[in-house]
């Protein structure tokens, strides 16, 4: 049997999930707010949207520039604690974080100046601005092609094996496709591309079996 | 460098998978034992899992290896599987990794794919 990916010239599916969440420097898209806002300026930027968009992420690569204590909050009685702070700390998934517990950190927080940087899917901005904190709100535009196609030449350059030419070119009615269906969510495009590049490999080795049975 | 050779590319649940280790350290080293086991692992748009399902471990004598190492294996596989899957948005995958077990450093690893199928009834019920 004939492993699928390598008869694309590739290691694996350049869209498998990793098991570490964050996005490696050499993979990351820059979508006008890649770099970490200041530490210890008394202010709360909150990174809001659904799920997939890239919350975490952009958390994970904020915390390589400026280090700061992360805590991602689980559903279920996981998220029963109070978060750290610190001059730089990172709150993920922070509409889980019980009320009074937010609002006592937020208290703590607003004493030492901090800055915390909050992932979250609904708008905490009301409980900040009670504790005196200028409040920052990212939130990520809808993909496009162009977008796309720069996270997807850097993804299969990632995981191309070596000596082998580029094979796998996505054309720009696909990536406008798959942008449109995905919205704003980087999860859902990485469904469509991952299935586009596992349809393509299984084509490939179909050929490279057809071809062989020939000979 | 660690490199792995299989007798076959290709193997049926409850079979053996046999091959060889060849270890060729590029520095002194005093590794403790090669470890080599089969694996499956999950790969794809979901989270991840893996399973070792058999391992054989091979122990330096009072003096250690001595370069370059030849270790033939033959490790089990389940008669329940899983096999070999290549779908859209999941994989299953069968690797031998080689583990060098190097005391106070990482360890130095190696893997090699392989396909698990299932075992073809004979006669074939479904011809």
């Amino acid at each position: 049997m004939i492993d699928p990916y390598a008869t694309i010239g590739l290691r694996c599916n350049p869209f498998v999930v990793e098991s570490a969440p964050g996005v490696p420097a050499s993979l990351w898209i820059d979508r006008g707010f890649s770099t970490a806002p200041e530490q210890g300026n008394k202010q709360f930027v909150q990174v809001i949207g659904p799920k997939g968009v890239g919350k975490t992420s952009l958390l994970l690569h904020w915390r390589d520039q400026i280090a700061g204590p992360y805590v991602h909050f689980p559903l279920g009685w996981g998220r029963w604690h109070l978060p750290p702070v610190a001059a730089m700390a990172y709150w993920d998934e922070a509409d889980r974080i019980p009320g009074p517990f937010l609002w006592y950190a937020l208290y703590q927080a607003g004493r030492q100046n901090a800055t915390i940087i909050a992932g979250t899917h609904v708008d905490l901005s009301h409980a900040a601005k009670h504790h005196g904190f200028a409040v920052q709100t990212i939130e990520h535009p809808p993909l496009d092609a162009a977008t796309l196609c720069a996270w997807v030449t850097l993804r299969i350059a990632a995981v191309r094996l070596p000596d082998t030419p580029d094979q796998l070119v996505p054309d720009d009615a696909l990536l406008t496709h798959i942008a449109q269906k995905s919205g704003e969510s980087w999860r859902v495009a990485a469904d469509y591309l991952h299935i586009w590049v596992a349809e393509t490999a299984a084509r490939s080795v179909k050929q490279v079996s057809e071809n062989d049975s020939k000979d | 460098m660690i490199s792995i050779t299989l007798d076959r590319s290709d193997y049926v649940v409850g079979e053996r998978v046999t091959g060889n280790v060849l270890w060729n350290p590029s520095s002194q080293s005093n590794a403790r034992g090669i470890i080599v086991m089969a694996q499956w692992r999950t790969e794809g748009r979901g989270d991840s899992t893996s399973d070792i399902v058999a391992e054989l471990r091979a122990d330096a004598g009072p003096t250690g290896f001595t370069p370059p190492v030849q270790l033939p294996f033959e490790l089990m596989l389940p008669a329940d599987g899983p096999v070999s899957y290549n779908g859209k948005l999941i994989r299953v995958i069968w690797e031998i990794i080689v583990r060098i077990d190097l005391p106070m450093a990482l360890d130095t690893r190696h893997m090699e794919m392989f396909y698990v199928f299932p075992r073809r009834l004979d006669p074939d019920p479904f011809g």
